[in-house]
């Protein structure tokens, strides 16, 4: 969570400085559900991410060297600098790609999953994906046949409650993803984000019972996002008013687990400090890995086809 | 095409369905998913040959995940109608993965389109957007004009490892010939389908049997060659502008409307070649589908859709 939220923020300035071009969707105040969910990810299992996804990347194990390259457009990339931040993917990791279309990496993880499933595999396959892309068929389309055909995807949304320009209960019409889930024979658990232990755990429970059987699973992350929708996008308007912005802050994944492991003595403050510390120093080695790597050649990718 | 001791006499369709599941005989990672599976794939495949619900999008989708984890999925969209549901995947993921990851993947998708007029199916289902397709960076596109070469362009989409669209038009799904035993076109490659010296016929899917009638009607006038680009992206350029340097003039018919249609394009590699450019003896013509969506009533869809009378007209005129 600590290397997250570090990478996010450093992303975010960076790209409000002009350092690096092009947009980031920071992960500021999510953390929670993807340390969680990336908690139970094993070795052979896969994910697909979306837009937000540089935590996603993270939890599946994308070294940030290769992260923050690739938001450099550096040849050192994880893309070789072709992808951006938006298309973060590194198939060694079984980090199948973030997305820049809403809702349509969920598809991809149901064609994954239909994959491991006629080589007969017991691995998952993570589909993140916020609230937002519940206004895409194609989502429901994929949870039909993931249902239908008893596919090992973990569906994951994180309902931060806000698309963008428009609040959750603006655009959905019923209450909760969850019931989405339902209406498609697909169990599911509601967690609360902030609170990782009950992330892992109920992602636990979700990739057992995949693991041992078969069917879907969906959990519904509610997750508060503190940061912008988007860095090039900082000044839109959010919906929310400034109390609810300091009661999310208030809600900080991070500030929760430090607590908890301080009141249970897990771990001593400075062993906390200590952990940010190497959080932000791999932040800073990222970025200077990224700066001393070549940008890409193009006649060495495939961008110049031939098509 | 000779017809070869071990060609079989079969159907454009017929050839194409024989190719699928010859290919998943031979290539456990071959997988077929459509709303319409031939009955016999799926009594010989199981879980590799699916029905699957109506969800273009998601249906495309999959095969998107599935070529990116090592299979080689053949998505029967039944029409190029509707595939328009599904664009996005065609054409923001498989097209594009490959280059935005990086190399890190390819994505050995087909996606079999029939398409075209001729049955009095309508706007909605009359339709040759190849040009659509093929303005794609990431995608290739064939458009098989006969039983081998659908075998041998289908066999090799399906062995190719970057997503392929095979148009398949709907006019040439009963006609007959010889599909030589594992047949294999190159993707890329046109073909000549008849020599000739006056006038280059390039004909494109369901227009090139049209064409070699039109060839054969004219032949005591005027000595037709009739070139097959087959594949419409990458389009073989080096054999059409080979051919036109030999006749000096170039006539292309095509199913589409000309409009940014590949019939555009093939003029334009053709005359933007100075040396192909200076061997021309007419302005180049093309004999393409009126600007409209196809209509219904059966004399109107013929006056609007190309045949082979439009064909000897355009040949009569540019050699007159
Ligand atoms: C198909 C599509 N429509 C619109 C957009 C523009 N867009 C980018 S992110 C976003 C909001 C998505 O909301 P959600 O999925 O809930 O994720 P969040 O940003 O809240 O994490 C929108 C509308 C897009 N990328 N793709």
């Amino acid at each position: 969570m600590l290397l997250m939220r570090r990478f996010d923020e450093a992303a975010l300035s960076l790209v409000q400085s002009g350092r690096i071009r092009g947009t980031v969707h920071p992960y500021i105040g999510q953390e929670g559900c993807a340390a969680g969910v990336g908690a139970v990810f094993e070795p052979g299992d896969l994910m697909v991410s979306n837009h937000r996804g540089h935590g996603h990347c993270i939890a599946a194990g994308v070294e940030v060297d290769r992260m923050m390259a690739e938001l450099f457009g550096r040849a050192g990339g994880s893309c070789h600098g072709m992808g951006g931040s938006m298309h973060i993917a590194d198939f060694e990791r079984g980090m199948l790609g973030a997305n820049g279309i809403v809702g349509a990496g969920v598809p991809h993880a149901v064609g994954a999953a239909l994959s491991l499933a006629l080589d007969g595999h017991d691995r998952v396959v993570i589909a993140f994906f916020g609230d937002g892309a519940t206004g895409q068929g194609v989502v429901f389309e994929s949870m039909n046949l993931a249902a239908l055909w008893s596919l090992p995807v973990l569906f994951v949304c994180e309902t931060n409650g806000i698309a963008s320009a428009s609040a959750l209960t603006e655009v959905l019409a019923v209450e909760t993803v969850a019931e989405i889930a339902a209406a498609h024979g697909i169990a599911s658990e509601r967690v609360e984000g902030a609170d990782v232990v009950e992330v892992r755990a109920s992602a636990q429970r979700a990739a057992d019972a995949i693991r041992s059987g078969g069917a879907p699973r969906l959990i519904e992350c509610v997750v508060d996002r503190w940061g912008p929708h988007a860095s090039r996008l900082a000044a839109m308007p959010d919906h929310r008013s400034a109390e609810d912005l300091a009661a999310a802050r208030r809600r900080d994944p991070i500030a929760r687990l430090r607590e908890a492991l301080i009141a249970d003595g897990t771990l001593a403050s400075p062993a906390c400090d200590e952990l940010d510390r190497e959080a932000r120093e791999a932040v800073e080695g990222a970025i200077a890995f990224a700066e001393m790597s070549p940008y890409p050649e193009l006649a060495k990718t495939s961008g110049r086809g031939p098509w | 095409m000779v017809s070869e001791p071990t060609a079989k006499t079969m159907s454009y369709a017929a050839a194409l369905e024989t190719v699928v599941a010859e290919e998943m005989r031979q290539d456990p990672s071959v997988c077929m998913l459509g709303t319409m599976v031939p009955p016999a794939l799926a009594a010989e495949f199981g879980p590799r040959a699916r029905v699957t619900p109506i969800s273009e999008p998601a249906v495309t989708g999959l095969a998107v995940g599935l070529a990116q984890t090592g299979k080689r999925p053949v998505v029967y969209w039944r029409n190029i109608t509707f595939a328009f549901n599904a664009f996005d995947q065609v054409i923001n993921h498989a097209a594009k993965l490959r280059s935005m990851s990086g190399d890190q993947v390819r994505v050995p998708a087909v996606f079999r389109a029939p398409c075209g007029g001729g049955h009095g199916l309508a706007a909605q289902h009359s339709q040759s957007p190849y040009s659509i397709y093929a303005h794609i960076a990431g995608l290739k596109v064939v458009v098989p004009s006969s039983p081998a070469d659908a075998a041998g362009l289908l066999r090799a989409a399906i062995r190719h490892d970057d997503p392929v669209v095979c148009f398949e038009p709907v006019r040439l799904a009963d006609a007959a010939g010889p599909v030589p035993q594992g047949h294999l076109v190159p993707l890329g490659e046109a073909e000549v389908k008849r020599e000739g010296s006056d006038v280059t016929l390039v004909a494109v899917g369901s227009m090139v049997p049209l064409a070699l009638e039109a060839a054969e009607e004219l032949s005591g006038d005027v000595s037709i060659e009739v070139v097959d680009p087959r594949t419409v992206s990458p389009l073989d350029v080096t054999t059409i502008r080979a051919s036109v340097r030999r006749t000096g003039r170039i006539v292309v018919a095509d199913e589409a409307p000309a409009m940014c249609s590949v019939a555009a394009e093939v003029v334009a590699l053709v005359t933007e070649d100075s040396e192909t450019f200076s061997a021309l003896r007419a302005a180049p013509a093309r004999v393409c589908a009126l600007h409209l969506p196809v209509p219904f009533s059966e004399p109107l869809e013929e006056e609007v859709l190309p045949g082979r009378d439009e064909v000897v007209g355009a040949i009569r005129a540019l050699v007159r």
